[in-house]
C-alpha cells in the first residue's frame, strides 16, 4: 500500500502546481492593464486617439467643396459611398443598410470607452495606493479625450445648444463607466454640455501646461477646446477667458512667408515642426471628400485676396478644379485638431461679440500678418461690429478650411438671422438646399445604434 | 526497497535501483496465432481465486498462491484457453489464443487515454482500422475518412477559387457552435495535435478512432465539443521477427478543367461589348486609368496610328485567342504525386521497435508549384523488468512547398482575347496594373525600367520556397504494481520551425515595378535595381506535454469487473514569431546585399502619392498556451451484460483577462449499456446479439479571444515612436463559456451468424451560452468589426447515424457491403439580441434567427421577368413597377423566403467490396441530399462596369417580349449601377439550386500475390485506385458540381498505381 501512496502523492505533487502554471501570459505583448503606464499607453494609441476624429459627416455636409454631377453619377452607390452621397445632398435618410458604421459615432464612442476604462483603472490604483505621480495627468488626458469626443458628437448628432430648449432637446447617451453590459439612455443637450464643461474644467486642473508632444492633451489644449465649447454655446465671456488662457500658453503662429513652395503637400508630414498645433488629430477622409472626388468650392477660392499666401500653399489644380494640399498633416488626410490660429479667431469672435473691437481686430490682424505677403498686407480697422464680424467669418473660412469647423460655424451663425446662410448643391441643375435652422443640421444616429441600442432616432 | 528515481532524457528513460519481489507472480503474455499481442483477455486463476486482464501489449501478471493452479483465458472472439501451471518462475510465459470459428474480429477503441473492447464501450465511437485506411491513396490522412465514417461530414462550401484540394470543413454530427471554431479536436498518439495535419504520413497510421458523443469525447474536455479524431501510429510487437514493409504509389491527376467555370464570355463577345463601351465614350483616356488591350487598338485606329487593315488583322488575331486554352496549355499540367514508405517492425523478448521512413513528392497541376514531404520515425520499447516498460519515440518531418506558378485565377484582369506568347514563342506583355498601356510603354523612354508584366516570364523567374520541419520526441514509462494497478507516465516534446523565402530576380516585375515606383522626379532611384530577397516572418514552435495516469483493473468473482483510471496532464505550447527581413540588391551568386535601407522616409512614388520602402520587418511576438487537466474515468460491468460508465474532467488554460475561477471548466458524462440477448427472457433467435446503449454528458468550447477584464496589446507606434496599447478586448464581466450537452441513444445488433451487423445511434445535442458578435450597439464603444462576443444563443442539433455491414459468400466470391446514413438538423432555440433588419446580412453572413436552422439560405421571392422591360418583375400595390430602389427600401427580412439549408441534412455512402481469389475490388458511392446552393448568373450591366464580370448566362438572357415565358435571366443593360434591381435577381429564389448529388467517390482494385510464388514475401499486393470519378446523378441540370459550386473547377480525377510489399 505504501507504494500506492507514494505514487499517488507523486502524481499529485506534479499536478498541484496548477494555478501558478496557468498564470503565464498567452501572448507576450498582451496584458490586462494595471499600471498607470498601461493606461497612458492606451491613451497614446495614436491610430485610434488621433487619426480618426469625429468630423466626417460635418465636413461632408459643409459647403467647402463640391463634386460634379458627373462625378456623383460615377461614384458607385455601394457600401460606404451610399451614406456619403446621401449626406452630400442632405437626404432625409442617409443610411440605406449598414454602411457608415465605422465613422464618427463609432470611433468617438470607442475613445470614450477607452477613456472610461482608463479613468476606472486610475481610480482603482489610487484606492490601492498603486498610483504613480503621472496618475492625475493621465486622468486629465482621459477626461480631455472624453469631453472632446462628446463635444464633437454633439455637433453632429444633437441640436445646437439653446438655453431655452436644452432641457428638452435630445442629447447624447453619456457613458461614464466602462462596463459594456450597462445601458445608457440619451440625455438632454443641457446635461451633455454640462458634462463636457465639467470634464474639461477638471482636465485643465490636472494637465500640464504643455504635453511632451502634441499627440497628447495639454492644459493649453483643454483651454482651447473649452473656449470652442463656450463660443458654440454663445457664452462669449467664458470663451474669451479660455481662449486667452490658451493663447498665453501657446501663442505661436507660423509665418507663411517662410513656408517653402514645394510640389505636393505644403506642410511637413504629421505636423512635424509645426508650432501652431496644440493638439493633433486628423480624419480618415471618406471617399467623397478624398482627393479622388473633392473639388474646392469656387466661392471659397474667391475669398483669398491678392497676396494671400494661402491661395498658393493650399490649392493645386487637378484637371477638374482645385484640390486641397494645405492640410497640417502634410498628407491627404484633413487636420482636425486644435491649432493656435483657430484660438486667435475664437478670441477675436468672442471679443467682437463682447464689443471689444480693438481686441478683435488685433487678433485678426496678427493672424493675417502671418498669412499675407508683407507687400500686400493691409491692416483691418473698423468700428462697425457687423463689418468686423464679416471679416472674422471670412477669415475663419479661409484659415480653417477643411479643419472640421465649418459645420459648427454654420450651426452657430445660423442662429443669427443676419449671419445665416443657405447651402445649395447643384447636380446638373438639380438643386438641393439646406436652410438655416433645418432639422438636417442634426445627422441621424447610425442604424446599429438605433437598432441594437434602442435609442430614439433624431 | 522503494527508492524511486527517474531521470528523464528526451526519449530515453534510464532506471536505477529498482527492485521488485513477487515470488508468486506469474508473468505472461497473451498472443494471437500470428504472435500479435492480445489485450483485454480475462485471466482467472481458478485455485488462487485471482482475476486480471492483459494490457495493450498482451502482458499480464497474476498472483498465484497455490500450486498447481489452473488458469483460464477468455476473450470475445477467441476460443477459451485453459492451462495448468506447476511452478512459477521469473520467465515470461507466452499463451496463444486461437480465433473462435465464427467470431467477429475484435474491435478495440482507443480514446487516447485508454482502449477498450467496443463491446464494453457505452459511448459513440467509430473505429477505422488499418485496412480501411489503406483502401484509399492520399497524402493527407483525414482525406481517407471521407465516406467511411458515420456522422462525419466533409462540407466543401468553404472551397472557392482554385483551392479545390483545401481542407474541407469537418463536421462531426452537425454543429455544436455558431461562431466558435467548429473543427474537431485531433489527437495524435495520445496528445492533442497542434501542428499541420499534412505533416502526418498516412503510412505510419495504424488506426483512427472518432469520438462522437459526450461519453466518448468528454475525456478530452474543453476542446472536445466538436468531437475528437484520435490517430494512432504503428508500433512493433514483442517476440516478432523483423518485418519489412514497403509501399509505393504514383498518382496522376487530370489537368483542371478551366472551361468548367461559367463566368466568362467568348473573345468576340467581350470585344463587341468593349467596342460598344468605347463608342459610348466610357473609357477615360488617362495615364492612371487602365484601358483594355482591344480598346487601345480602337483608339489607335481612331487616331490614325494604325490603318483599317492592320486593325482588322489584329482584331482577327484577338478573336481567335482563348486565354483559358493557352493558360491550360502553358501553365497547367497533369499533377503527379509519388509516395514511398518503408517500415521495419519487430521485437525480441524484452524489446520491440518500429522504424519508418517515408517521402512524398507532389507536382501540382499548376506548373512550377509542388511540395515534398519527408517523414522518419523510430520507436523503441524495452521491458526492463516484468513490471516495467519504457518507450522512446522520435519523429521527424520536413516539408517544402514551391509556389512559383500562376493559376488562371491570377490573370489579374487579363481579357480572354489576350495571349501569353506571340507567334515566335516570345512571352507577351500584359497590363494587369491600374494604369494605361501607354503609361507603362513610355517607361523606358522616360528613363525608367521596362514596366510590363509577362506572365510566362514571371512563372519562369519566380522563386518562392516555404519550408518547415518538426521533431516530436516522446518518452513513456509503464509500471505495473499491486496486481491491479498500472501507472503510465508520458512526456512529449515537439519543436519545429517554418520559414518562407521569396527571391525576386531583377528581371521580375516585382523588382522592376518597385524600382520604377520609387524613381524620384529627378531620376534618382531609391531602390537599387537588383535582386530582392524576402524572409517572411519565420515561426518557431515547441511544446512540452506531460501526462501521468493511474489505471486500475480488477474483477471480483466471475461477474464483476471494474476498470478505472485517473490522472493529470499538463501541456505547454509556445510559438515565436520572428521578424522577417527584406534584402535589397541581393546578389544570389555571392550572397551580398545592401544592408542599410531607410524604411521610414516617405518618398514620392510614381504615378502619385508617398510611400516608404516596403519591408518584411515585423515586431516579433511570442505565444504561450498552457493547459492543465485532471481526469477520471470508471466503468463497472456485470456479467458482461450491464455496463455503467462515467467520466469527469477539469480543464484549465492560461487565459488572460479571465476571472481565476473561470479559467477552467469541469465536464462530465455518464453512460450505460445492456446486452439484451444475455437475458433469460430473450427469445429472438434470429437476432442473437442485441445491445442498447445510452449516454449523457457535457463537453465545452472555450473562446480564447474573450475576456472578463480589458486586455491590451503593446506595440510601438511608427509615427509617434511611443509605446501604445491597443485594446484587444474591452472585457465582458458576464462572459460564460459555451457548453454542449449531448444525449446518445444507440442499438447494436448482429444477425445471420454475424453476416449482417449494424448500429443505429440517435443523438440530441444542446449547446448553451453560445458566443457571437452580431448586433452589438456601437455606443458601448465596440464597433461591428471588433471581435467582442456576447453569450447570445442556444442551439439544438438532433440527428442519427445508421451503419449496416453485410458479408456474403457466393461460391468463391466474397462480397462485403457497408451502408452508412447520417442525418443532422440544427435549430436555434434561443437568441437574445434584436432581430437583424439588414437584408444584405441574410445573404452574406449566417444570420441567426430563433427557431431556425443556422444553415438557412435566404432568397428574394421570384415573380419572373417583366414582359416589357425584361427585368425582374416586382409589384407595388398590385401593379408592376420599375422603382427598384423604392421597392427594395421597404423590404423587410419577413419578405425573404427560406430557400433551404446549405449543408446536407442527410448524407451517406455505399461501399461494396468484392473479393475473388486474389483480386479485390472496392467501389465507394457517396451521396448528399436535402441542401441547396446559390448559383451565379449575370447582373444586368456587369459587363459594362469598370471591373467587368462576364457570365455565360448572357446568351440566355431576356431579349424580346415573350422570352420571359421560358427565361429567368434578365435583360442586359449598358450601365451598371441599379444594384437593387440586380440583388432582386442574384439573390432570388430562381438561382437557388438543389445540391443533391450521388458521386462515384473512388474505386480500388488490388491483386495479392500468392505467397508460394514469392517465398521471401509475407505479402505482396498491387493496387490501383481512382478518386473523384465524377457525378453519377445530380439534382441540378445547370452542369454545376454542388460540391464545387463556388470553385473555379471541381477537383480533378486522379489515378494511382501502387505496390505494397512485406518481407
Amino acid at each position: 500500500m505504501k507504494k500506492l501512496t507514494t505514487t499517488v502523492a507523486f502524481a499529485f505533487l506534479l499536478l498541484s502546481c496548477g494555478e501558478n502554471f496557468l498564470d503565464v501570459k498567452p501572448t507576450q505583448n498582451v496584458r490586462v492593464p494595471e499600471t498607470d503606464d498601461d493606461y497612458l499607453a492606451m491613451l497614446d494609441n495614436y491610430t485610434n486617439m488621433n487619426q480618426v476624429s469625429c468630423h466626417a459627416l460635418g465636413i461632408i455636409g459643409s459647403d467647402e467643396y463640391y463634386i460634379t454631377a458627373e462625378q456623383f453619377e460615377a461614384m458607385p452607390s455601394v457600401g460606404d459611398n451610399i451614406y456619403q452621397k446621401n449626406a452630400y445632398v442632405w437626404a432625409d435618410q442617409i443610411y440605406v443598410g449598414e454602411e457608415g458604421q465605422l465613422i464618427d459615432w463609432n470611433t468617438a464612442y470607442y475613445r470614450i470607452l477607452l477613456a472610461n476604462i482608463v479613468l476606472e483603472g486610475l481610480e482603482r490604483n489610487i484606492k490601492r495606493s498603486r498610483a504613480s505621480e503621472k496618475n492625475s495627468i493621465i486622468q486629465g488626458m482621459a477626461l480631455f479625450h472624453r469631453s472632446l469626443d462628446y463635444f464633437n458628437l454633439a455637433q453632429l448628432y444633437c441640436p445646437e445648444f439653446n438655453e431655452e430648449t436644452s432641457q428638452r432637446d435630445l442629447g447624447l447617451p453619456l457613458r461614464l463607466e466602462p462596463d459594456i453590459t450597462t445601458k445608457t439612455p440619451r440625455s438632454n443637450v443641457s446635461d451633455t454640455y454640462r458634462q463636457i464643461i465639467t470634464d474639461l474644467r477638471e482636465a485643465i486642473k490636472l494637465l500640464p501646461d504643455h504635453a511632451e508632444a502634441f499627440f497628447r492633451p495639454s492644459k493649453a489644449a483643454a483651454h482651447a477646446v473649452l473656449s470652442k465649447v463656450f463660443l458654440q454655446m454663445g457664452m462669449d465671456m467664458d470663451a474669451y477667458r479660455h481662449a486667452d488662457s490658451a493663447i498665453s500658453l501657446a501663442p505661436h503662429l507660423m509665418d507663411y512667408t517662410e513656408v517653402p513652395m514645394v510640389e505636393g503637400y505644403s506642410f511637413p508630414l504629421y505636423g512635424a515642426q509645426n508650432k501652431e498645433i496644440i493638439f493633433y488629430t486628423n480624419i480618415d477622409n471618406p471617399s467623397i471628400i478624398s482627393e479622388n472626388y473633392l473639388n474646392v468650392d469656387t466661392a471659397v477660392l474667391d475669398l483669398y485676396e491678392e497676396g494671400d499666401l494661402r491661395r498658393e500653399l493650399f490649392f493645386e489644380e487637378n484637371g477638374r478644379g482645385y484640390s486641397f494640399r494645405g492640410s497640417y498633416t502634410g498628407e491627404k488626410y484633413f487636420f482636425t485638431g486644435i491649432a493656435s490660429d483657430e484660438v486667435y479667431l475664437i478670441r477675436a469672435e468672442a471679443s467682437c461679440r463682447l464689443g471689444n473691437f480693438p481686441a478683435a481686430l488685433a487678433d485678426l490682424n496678427k493672424l493675417r500678418k502671418y498669412r499675407i505677403s508683407p507687400d500686400a498686407f493691409v491692416s483691418y480697422s473698423s468700428n462697425d461690429r457687423n463689418e468686423i464680424m464679416e471679416w472674422i467669418m471670412s477669415e475663419r473660412r479661409r484659415e480653417l478650411l477643411f479643419r472640421g469647423t465649418r459645420w459648427s460655424d454654420l450651426r452657430r451663425w445660423n442662429k443669427d438671422p443676419d449671419l445665416a446662410v443657405e447651402l445649395v448643391r447643384d447636380l446638373d441643375g438639380q438643386l438641393f438646399k439646406l436652410m438655416p435652422g433645418s432639422k438636417k443640421y442634426v445627422w441621424p444616429l447610425p442604424v446599429h445604434a438605433v437598432q441594437f441600442g434602442g435609442y430614439t432616432q433624431n | 526497497m522503494k527508492t524511486f528515481k527517474i531521470v528523464l532524457l528526451p526519449f530515453l528513460f534510464i532506471m536505477g535501483q529498482l527492485t521488485c519481489h513477487a515470488q508468486s507472480q506469474l508473468l505472461g503474455q497473451v498472443v494471437t496465432e500470428n504472435g500479435k499481442p492480445l489485450a483485454n483477455v480475462t485471466i482467472i486463476a481458478l485455485v488462487s481465486h485471482n482475476v486480471t486482464m492483459s494490457d495493450n501489449q498482451g502482458n499480464f501478471s497474476i498472483n498465484i498462491t497455490q500450486l498447481p493452479d489452473t488458469i483460464t483465458f477468455t476473450r470475445l472472439g477467441y476460443e477459451p484457453l485453459r492451462r495448468t501451471v506447476h511452478k512459477v518462475s521469473d520467465d515470461i510465459l507466452e499463451f496463444r489464443m486461437v480465433t473462435a470459428a465464427e467470431a467477429l474480429p475484435e474491435v478495440e477503441v482507443n480514446t487516447g487515454y485508454y482502449s477498450l473492447p467496443k463491446e464494453r464501450a457505452t459511448g459513440s465511437f467509430v473505429q477505422i482500422d488499418n485496412e480501411l485506411l489503406n483502401r484509399s491513396v492520399s497524402t493527407n490522412i483525414l482525406e481517407r475518412l471521407e465516406g467511411i465514417t458515420p456522422g462525419l461530414l466533409f462540407d466543401r462550401s468553404n472551397v472557392t477559387g482554385e483551392d479545390v484540394d483545401s481542407q474541407p470543413n469537418l463536421r462531426i454530427r452537425g454543429l455544436s457552435t455558431i461562431e466558435a471554431n467548429s473543427a474537431p479536436l485531433i489527437v495524435v498518439d495520445n496528445f492533442p495535435y497542434d501542428g499541420d495535419i499534412e505533416t502526418i504520413n498516412p503510412n505510419d497510421v495504424q488506426s483512427i478512432t472518432i469520438l462522437k458523443d459526450a461519453a466518448a469525447a468528454s475525456i478530452w474536455g474543453a476542446r472536445a465539443g466538436n468531437g475528437v479524431i484520435v490517430i494512432n501510429t504503428k508500433g512493433g510487437d514483442y517476440n516478432q521477427p523483423a518485418s519489412i514493409s514497403f509501399n509505393s504509389n504514383i498518382t496522376v491527376g487530370d489537368k483542371p478543367d478551366l472551361f468548367y467555370n461559367r463566368q466568362y464570355l467568348p473573345p468576340a463577345t467581350v470585344m463587341e461589348i468593349q467596342e460598344k463601351m468605347f463608342e459610348m465614350d466610357m473609357y477615360t483616356e488617362h495615364d492612371r486609368v487602365k484601358i483594355p488591350y482591344y480598346v487601345e487598338q480602337l483608339i489607335k485606329r481612331r487616331d490614325g496610328q494604325i490603318n483599317e487593315q492592320e486593325f482588322e488583322l489584329e482584331k482577327a488575331r484577338l478573336e481567335s485567342n482563348d486565354l483559358r486554352a493557352e493558360w491550360s496549355d502553358r501553365l497547367y499540367r497533369q499533377s503527379l504525386k509519388q509516395q514511398y514508405a518503408l517500415g521495419i517492425r519487430g521485437g525480441a523478448e524484452n524489446y520491440r521497435y518500429a522504424f519508418s521512413a517515408g517521402t512524398d513528392r507532389n507536382e501540382s497541376s499548376i506548373v512550377r508549384n509542388g511540395d515534398n514531404r519527408m517523414n522518419l520515425s523510430l520507436q523503441n520499447t524495452f521491458r526492463l523488468n516484468k513490471n516495467l516498460e519504457v518507450t522512446g519515440t522520435a519523429w521527424y518531418t520536413k516539408q517544402q512547398a514551391m509556389k512559383n506558378g500562376m493559376g488562371y485565377s491570377y490573370t489579374g484582369g487579363m481579357y480572354i482575347y489576350e495571349g501569353l506568347e506571340d507567334e515566335e514563342g516570345n512571352p507577351l506583355p500584359t497590363n494587369t496594373q491600374g494604369y494605361r498601356y501607354t503609361y507603362h510603354e513610355q517607361a523606358v523612354s522616360n528613363g525608367l525600367l521596362d514596366w510590363m508584366v509577362r506572365p510566362l516570364d514571371e512563372v519562369r523567374l519566380a522563386d518562392n520556397l516555404f519550408e518547415s520541419w518538426e521533431w516530436r520526441l516522446n518518452g513513456g514509462v509503464r509500471y505495473r504494481f499491486l496486481d491491479h494497478f498500472n501507472l503510465n507516465a508520458t512526456y512529449q516534446y515537439t519543436m519545429g520551425e517554418s520559414e518562407e523565402e521569396n527571391y525576386y530576380d531583377k528581371d521580375t516585375y516585382h523588382v522592376r515595378n518597385l524600382v520604377n515606383r520609387f524613381t524620384q522626379p529627378d531620376g534618382t532611384k531609391i531602390i537599387p535595381y537588383g535582386g530582392i530577397l524576402e524572409y517572411v516572418t519565420p515561426t518557431e514552435t515547441n511544446s512540452h506535454s506531460f501526462r501521468a495516469q493511474l489505471n486500475y483493473n480488477q474483477s471480483f468473482g466471475q461477474k464483476h469487473l471494474i476498470t478505472a483510471l485517473g490522472g493529470g496532464e499538463a501541456r505547454e505550447y509556445i510559438s515565436v514569431l520572428k521578424s522577417g527581413q527584406t534584402l535589397y540588391n541581393f546578389d544570389r551568386d555571392i550572397f551580398t546585399a545592401d544592408l542599410l535601407q531607410d524604411y521610414l522616409t516617405r518618398h514620392s512614388v510614381r504615378p502619385s502619392g508617398r510611400s516608404s520602402v516596403p519591408t518584411m520587418f515585423t515586431t516579433p511576438n511570442k505565444f504561450t498556451n498552457r493547459n492543465l487537466s485532471f481526469f477520471g474515468n470508471a466503468s463497472y460491468s456485470y456479467a458482461n451484460k450491464y455496463v455503467i460508465s462515467g467520466s469527469l474532467r477539469w480543464d484549465g488554460s492560461n487565459l488572460v483577462g479571465v476571472k481565476t475561477n473561470q479559467r477552467g471548466t469541469a465536464l462530465w458524462s455518464i453512460g450505460g449499456s445492456w446486452e439484451l440477448n444475455k437475458e433469460n427472457f430473450y427469445r429472438l433467435k434470429w437476432l442473437p446479439y442485441l445491445r442498447a446503449r445510452i449516454t449523457y454528458g457535457s463537453a465545452g468550447n472555450i473562446d480564447k479571444s474573450q475576456t472578463h477584464y480589458p486586455v491590451i496589446r503593446m506595440s510601438t507606434n511608427r509615427v509617434t515612436n511611443r509605446t501604445e496599447a491597443i485594446v484587444t478586448s474591452p472585457g465582458n464581466p458576464s462572459l460564460q463559456w459555451e457548453q454542449v450537452n449531448t444525449t446518445n441513444l444507440a442499438v447494436d445488433w448482429r444477425m445471420l451468424d454475424g453476416r449482417i451487423s449494424g448500429s443505429f445511434e440517435y443523438y440530441d445535442k444542446r449547446s448553451n451560452n453560445l458566443l457571437g458578435n452580431n448586433s452589438i450597439d456601437p455606443t458601448i464603444g465596440i464597433s461591428i468589426n471588433s471581435s467582442l462576443k456576447m453569450n447570445y444563443a442556444a442551439l439544438k442539433t438532433i440527428g442519427w447515424d445508421l451503419s449496416i455491414y453485410g458479408r456474403n459468400q457466393i461460391g468463391p466470391l466474397d462480397w462485403e457491403t457497408n451502408v452508412i446514413l447520417s442525418h443532422s438538423r440544427n435549430k436555434v432555440t434561443h437568441f437574445n439580441t434584436p432581430k437583424i433588419q439588414f437584408l444584405n446580412r441574410y445573404f452574406s453572413q449566417r444570420p441567426v434567427r430563433e427557431q431556425q436552422s443556422v444553415d438557412l439560405v435566404y432568397a428574394h421571392p421570384w415573380h419572373g421577368l417583366n414582359p416589357e422591360t425584361g427585368y425582374p418583375l416586382i409589384f407595388e400595390e398590385g401593379l408592376a413597377t420599375s422603382d427598384y430602389k423604392g421597392y427594395y427600401a421597404q423590404l423587410t427580412p419577413e419578405d425573404l423566403v427560406v430557400a433551404g439549408v446549405r449543408v446536407p441534412p442527410l448524407f451517406g455512402s455505399l461501399r461494396n467490396i468484392f473479393s475473388y481469389k486474389n483480386f479485390q475490388l472496392g467501389i465507394l458511392l457517396t451521396f448528399k441530399t436535402g441542401h441547396v446552393f446559390r448559383r451565379t448568373s449575370i447582373s444586368s450591366g456587369q459587363e459594362f462596369s469598370t471591373n467587368p464580370v462576364y457570365h455565360m448566362d448572357y446568351f440566355t438572357r431576356w431579349q424580346r417580349p415573350g422570352d420571359e415565358k421560358v427565361i429567368d435571366v434578365p435583360a442586359y443593360d449598358d450601365t451598371y449601377g441599379d444594384y437593387e434591381r440586380e440583388y432582386l435577381y442574384t439573390f432570388s429564389e430562381t438561382l437557388i439550386t438543389k445540391g443533391d448529388v450521388v458521386r462515384l467517390q473512388d474505386i480500388n482494385l488490388s491483386y495479392t500475390f500468392a505467397i508460394k510464388h514469392f517465398p521471401y514475401f509475407q505479402r505482396a499486393r498491387l493496387y490501383f485506385y481512382a478518386r473523384n470519378m465524377g457525378i453519377i446523378w445530380r439534382a441540378n441540370d445547370n452542369g454545376i458540381d454542388p460540391e464545387y459550386a463556388h470553385a473555379d473547377y471541381p477537383a480533378p480525377k486522379s489515378y494511382s498505381f501502387g505496390i505494397q510489399l512485406e518481407f
